[in-house]
């Protein structure tokens, strides 16, 4: 073993949660009690546990907004869930949800509805943390491959290799943009290609292996800190639609259930086992520990209270003193 | 007292804010060496270099990383080189400053300020003459506002610095290098939102500013020679809008002519124009009325003049009014 058990176990731990986290939604969609619109990100759960596992408390994060579970684990599992499904709750009242979630205290980013906006601004707390400041963290700057073709993104990237913004961008490469398969609107191998032309340094790696993802990015942060921007490129398969509700006709279900196969949870778990780290029963019961938290997450929201007009009108909420 | 242009009293204002907070940057394309394109910033770099930031032909990732900055605890000042290049920065003005401290339920403020020259004046074409206000009336969060004298853009710039809201600051090009008397200190900071009445008068109230009030201004004494007293107000703030002291005016005049510069169509004036209509409606004499520019793109060169309202309409309409 390369690192102590626990290391092992707390990374299963957050991998089988952000799994539950996210299959939790559809469950309650089929209920009717929840209500919005949700980007669910399963099977790419390992390269944002792995953020979550490697990230300091000094460090900022601007991730994309396929991101609930490590907003959850950031924010605070209570608080973002009720956030997230428009209830009223400590982080954004619930005026906000997860696309344009903002908490200055967990260290997050604004969120965007706006493809390339959240990276751009994210840049921003990039340029301030690095040359306004005299903080040991840097800025985690999370994208998906098609948000790396928004022009705004590569302005960015442009920027932060000129000034050596203490930045680690981390890409998560699903192959896909909502319907768009990625090499019928890009002639890169890997997105992560980009890196070359903005004079970035760049790391590619298997993101549906947590342990690969974990360390890569551990390296990529430690680079970053030291006022070495880079990039990590990390392959992932989004096994569900673009959005709850899509029916996914762009895609041959063959293709998704020869990716089942390779899905992290399910890797993370033979790996364990197979490596003598973790009996099944272990880690069947780490997964019951965290369903019940995400339970509880959810029956708390659902029945967290409703905002009402007086809770989301007022100048006082669009303008500051 | 000094007498100095309006690129000086620019200059003056980011000074001292700077000097005076170090929160103050500065982000622009060739805002260092050159001091900018009209030369706002001329040797702020020298007394900062690490608070002048020169960026690459880039805005959109530039100006949203100055909405980032200011999210940090920041107060950048954004310089877009000629205000029609605001289209490309238009995302982080009216999707990201203008939304982050609603979005965050009221926690946090965006203080940006987002400044650049507009308006006709250089003869340089549809590209770089246009008065772009309006394109921004529709948009929650913002502030906006236009100096047409040294002394306001100094007043205004300072208060725009300081407030704790995202601020679209229109400079106007035409004016850039007229002189006037400039008090600097504390005391001459402009609030925004407040309206000046440049001159009392009794027969009309003419709201304009900028490049349209320095028409109105050359055209009083005719106009006073023709027995109308003119009210002129300079609303120097065009979000929030001074409708106190327009409405005050409205009620003692019983007329309303507003002037922009902007195209006539979905002008900004024409919101005004619909609220005055609705609070003074039992003061007013006649219609309220409205000129601005022709519905067209502006040509090249002194073809600009035949765009935008000309002396000769305004004196026009003036007298049709007053009639």
């Amino acid at each position: 073993m390369k690192y102590p058990k626990e290391y092992y176990m707390d990374t299963y731990e957050k991998l089988t949660f952000a799994r539950q986290y996210e299959m939790k939604v559809p469950e309650l969609l089929a209920t009717g009690k929840l209500p919005g619109f949700y980007h669910l990100a399963v099977g790419q759960e390992a390269i944002q546990m792995a953020i979550y596992l490697e990230k300091e408390d000094a460090d900022w994060l601007s991730p994309h907004p396929r991101c609930h579970p490590l907003y959850a684990l950031t924010c605070g599992i209570n608080d973002f869930t009720t956030e997230m499904i428009g209830r009223k709750s400590s982080l954004c009242g619930g005026v906000a949800s997860y696309v344009h979630i903002f908490s200055p205290e967990h260290h997050i980013c604004p969120s965007n509805g706006l493809m390339g906006e959240n990276q751009a601004i994210g840049a921003g707390f990039g340029l301030a943390l690095t040359e306004f400041d005299d903080t040991e963290g840097c800025l985690i700057l999370g994208i998906g491959d098609g948000t790396l073709e928004e022009g705004a993104v590569n302005e960015v990237m442009n920027v932060i290799a000129s000034r050596n913004l203490k930045v680690c961008m981390i890409i998560e490469n699903n192959d896909i943009t909502i319907s768009t398969r990625k090499h019928d609107v890009s002639r890169l191998r890997d997105p992560g290609e980009r890196a070359y032309g903005m004079g970035l340094p760049v790391m590619f790696g298997d993101g549906n292996d947590i342990f690969e993802a974990r360390e890569l990015i551990r390296i990529g942060l430690e680079k970053a800190r030291r006022g070495e921007p880079n990039v990590i490129s990390l392959k992932t398969y989004r096994l569900r639609g673009h959005f709850e509700g899509d029916p996914t006709v762009y895609r041959d279900p063959a293709e998704t259930e020869e990716a089942m196969k390779h899905e992290p949870v399910k890797r993370c778990r033979e790996f364990l086992m197979s490596k003598g780290i973790a009996t099944e029963e272990e880690l069947n019961a780490i997964d019951e520990a965290q369903g019940k938290i995400v339970n509880a997450a959810f029956e708390q929201a659902v029945q967290a209270e409703i905002p009402t007009p007086e809770d989301v009108i007022g100048p006082e909420l669009v303008f500051a003193d | 007292m000094a007498e100095m242009t309006m690129i000086q009293a620019l200059n003056t204002a980011l000074k001292e804010e700077m000097e005076r907070d170090e929160n103050v940057f500065l982000m622009g394309e060739d805002i260092r060496e050159m001091g900018s394109t009209f030369g706002v910033t001329t040797g702020l770099y020298k007394i900062w270099p690490d608070r002048v930031i020169n960026t690459p032909l880039a805005e959109a990732g530039t100006a949203n990383m100055c909405v980032g900055a200011a999210l940090y605890g920041k107060r950048p000042v954004f310089e877009i080189m000629f205000a029609d290049f605001s289209t490309l920065i238009y995302d982080a003005i009216v999707n990201q400053a203008s939304k982050m401290r609603y979005m965050s339920h009221g926690k946090v403020c965006c203080p940006v300020v987002f400044r650049g020259p507009q308006g006709a004046g250089g003869g340089i074409g549809a590209h770089h003459s246009q008065t772009v206000d309006s394109w921004f009336m529709n948009a929650p969060g913002l502030k906006m506002v236009e100096p047409s004298t040294p002394q306001d853009a100094y007043g205004l710039m300072k208060a725009s610095i300081r407030d704790n809201n995202p601020v679209l600051f229109w400079e106007h090009k035409a004016l850039y290098r007229v002189p006037g008397d400039v008090q600097t200190g504390e005391d001459q900071i402009v609030p925004i939102g407040k309206a000046k009445v440049c001159k009392e008068g009794t027969d009309i109230t003419v709201v304009a500013g900028q490049l349209m009030l320095m028409r109105i201004f050359k055209l009083l004494p005719e106009l006073e020679k023709a027995g109308i007293s003119i009210e002129l107000i300079d609303p120097r703030t065009i979000k929030p809008f001074d409708y106190e002291t327009v409405e005050a005016s409205v009620r003692k005049t019983g007329r309303l002519l507003m002037v922009a510069e902007g195209c006539r169509e979905g002008n900004w004036t024409a919101d005004i124009a619909s609220n005055i209509g609705e609070t003074c409606y039992n003061a007013l004499k006649g219609p309220i009325r409205r000129l601005g520019a022709i519905d067209s793109p502006i040509p090249y060169a002194t073809a600009e003049l035949f765009m935008i309202p000309s002396e000769d309409s305004i004196a026009k309409t003036i007298k049709e009014m007053v009639k």
